[in-house]
């Protein structure tokens, strides 16, 4: 178990040097002249020379590696070519907005997609199960930034403008009723300050990014449960308990869930990392103010500090949740230590 | 977005899909449907009387026309009709799906060919380096890659390859790990046969049937992804038809004029929708 453990911790060590090697040469390398993209439009060669000393250009590339990697560490993650502002100042702002998403996204997986997948795997070939395979299935194939045009249009325009179609917040409650931002989620924040109106606001406005976000992860998640289920009553134990007469809920989400949840478990891990990039493209079309709306902002710009510090920051997310799904997936089920 | 296929831990015998697919009728309908989009991007220009308009001659006499008779999908904002546009665009998403797929296994297959046949440390260390590059980001790594590398379709293609190969060289790690024991391949080394032209002459020829089973199923995946990238810009550049930057033009006019998306974005759900369906069924067959 324990060697298990370290093999993974060192696993994800070295993914995040090699991220730091894989973003360096992304920012520094493979771009024709970023000095001349940190001079602004139509620089003047003196401005450029300028800049390539400011950046430290001239160095050899190691000693930039290395700076890189020192700047990093002391949490300096560069400014950006566009607006010069610390990047994560930035990142801190736009950072609990993503989460926030991607966290509701999760939860809708969870409440919909375990029971669901348990009720489809529990009548193997049944009418549910046939109809909830080729609703997952389309639910991996729509086009996240296509799926929010669709909901859009649907909830807004035909149904009478139900839920707002960007941002956080409305304007005006913003204005009228402020809430002070402590964790960065307007979710718990507003409750924090007792604002129900600000909250009841904040929910509306969270609705339809999530559902559209939560696609995925709830056919995802539907679906490992169903055949994690399917594995799992076909045990002797199932057989022994159904024989003993116990109530067929018992078994279904007693005793069966209990040992199907565990490769549900690394999806939902999984599909968790996944959504942070896939909020990306729901961000742009809500005008959600994240991390997507953030690098979208970059890529338009040919920012490449904010690109870079982005992947970087989201490739640790994705990597300590891999671990983590890693180490609780160890503690569930001691056999995948074995593998 | 390839988690969905990669979790279902199948195996693949290529011989006994038909007869199971036959009686599979989402089968059978997604293979149609495949069938039919890839006709439809050969033979593109036969099937519209607007092909110029369809690679991008703007017709600014029909700017945004609704759908009608003379548009069935209606025209967008330089006024060229989105049927043929949608249609050109089919021959983009498809070619790039089989961009993207092919230069992952150019780099996947013989990573794994080596790493099964050699085994000891060469393995270890390629395995290492597929487990780390699997534990990145999939689509943020593409869009780093493809914005450093300057947007176009090549480089889009190139981009999100290098997030894909991983998966090849574990498929052809495993079943190079198995032909290393057999009769044939001991021959061949025991009459003096080099190790490279082991791999290139009798490995991959033999493990090329379940690489391009999986390679078509992951079609889809690689379509849709490739659509994001150009949502986000970072794709096929205008006047190029692309179904992704179709969308992402067409946004701006939403929802008012309700069409120039949701044509593009349908094609782009039907298309990966259909591999998806297959490969669900290939899966299903052969468990």
């Amino acid at each position: 178990m324990l060697i298990y453990l370290l093999r993974r911790l060192l696993l994800a060590i070295l993914v995040i040097v090699s991220v730091s090697v894989v973003t360096f040469f992304v920012a520094r390398v493979i771009p024709s002249d970023p000095a001349a993209l940190y001079a602004g439009q139509r620089p003047t060669s003196d401005q450029i020379a300028a800049a390539r000393e400011r950046l430290e250009l001239d160095q050899p590339l190691y000693n930039q590696y290395f700076r890189f990697v020192r700047d990093i560490l002391k949490g300096d993650l560069g400014t950006s070519y566009k607006t010069k502002h610390a990047i994560l100042a930035d990142i801190k702002t736009f950072l609990p907005a993503t989460l926030e998403l991607v966290i509701a996204s999760t939860l809708m997986a969870i409440i919909i997609g375990i029971p669901v997948g348990v009720l489809a795997g529990a009548k193997h070939g049944g009418w549910l199960d046939q109809t909830t395979r080729i609703l997952s299935i389309a639910g991996v194939s729509f086009p996240t930034f296509w799926l929010a045009l669709v909901l859009q249009l649907f909830f807004f325009g035909t149904l009478h403008r139900l839920f707002p179609l960007s941002s956080r917040i409305s304007n005006n409650v913003a204005l009228f009723n402020s809430f002070p931002a402590v964790t960065g989620f307007y979710l718990i924040d507003t409750l924090l300050a007792g604002n129900f109106i600000a909250w009841r606001d904040a929910v509306w406005h969270i609705i339809l990014p999530t559902l559209t976000l939560a696609t995925y992860p709830i056919s995802l998640t539907l679906r490992m449960t169903r055949a994690a289920m399917v594995e799992t009553l076909s045990e002797k134990y199932i057989t022994a308990a159904r024989a003993q007469g116990l109530p067929e809920r018992d078994i279904l989400f007693r005793y069966a869930l209990k040992n199907a949840i565990v490769p549900t478990l690394t999806v939902l891990g999984l599909s968790f990392a996944y959504s942070l990039t896939g909020a990306f493209l729901v961000e742009v079309i809500f005008s959600w103010p994240g991390l997507g709306k953030y690098v979208t902002d970059a890529i338009f710009n040919v920012d490449f500090p904010v690109i870079v510090a982005v992947t970087l920051i989201v490739t640790l997310f994705f990597v300590s949740i891999n671990l983590f799904v890693d180490i609780i997936q160890a503690f569930l089920d001691p056999r995948v230590v074995l593998r | 977005m390839k988690v969905f296929t990669r979790w279902f831990g199948f195996r693949f015998a290529p011989d006994s899909i038909p007869a199971h697919l036959r009686r599979d009728p989402l089968a059978v309908v997604s293979s149609l449907i495949i069938m039919i989009m890839i006709l439809s991007a050969i033979f593109a220009p036969l099937l519209t009387s607007r092909a110029a308009e369809g690679l991008g001659e703007p017709n600014p006499s029909e700017k945004l026309a609704p759908p009608s008779a003379a548009h069935i999908f209606g025209a967008d904002h330089l006024g060229r009709d989105l049927y043929a546009r949608v249609l050109f665009g089919g021959r983009t998403a498809l070619g790039m799906g089989f961009l993207i797929v092919f230069g992952a296994v150019l780099i996947g297959a013989p990573l794994g060919a080596i790493a099964g046949y050699f085994g000891g440390w060469l393995d270890e260390v390629i395995m290492r380096v597929t487990d780390v590059a699997l534990a990145f980001p999939p689509l943020l790594l593409a869009i780093a890659i493809a914005s450093a590398l300057g947007p176009n379709l090549t480089n889009a293609a190139i981009a999100i390859a290098l997030t894909w190969w991983p998966w090849y060289t574990r498929i052809v790690r495993a079943q190079a790990l198995a032909l290393r024991e057999r009769p044939f391949i001991e021959a061949a080394h025991v009459i003096g046969v080099g190790n490279f032209t082991i791999i290139a002459r009798h490995i991959l020829p033999n493990v090329l049937s379940p690489v391009i089973v999986q390679a078509t199923l992951d079609l889809g995946s690689a379509i849709l992804t490739a659509a994001a990238l150009s949502f986000l810009g970072l794709g096929v550049q205008p006047p190029t038809p692309d179904w992704g930057q179709m969308v992402s033009t067409g946004r701006i006019y939403f929802p008012q004029r309700w069409w120039y998306v949701t044509f593009p974005g349908t094609a782009i759900f039907i298309a990966t929708m259909a591999f998806n369906l297959l490969g669900d069924s290939v899966q299903d067959a052969n468990k």
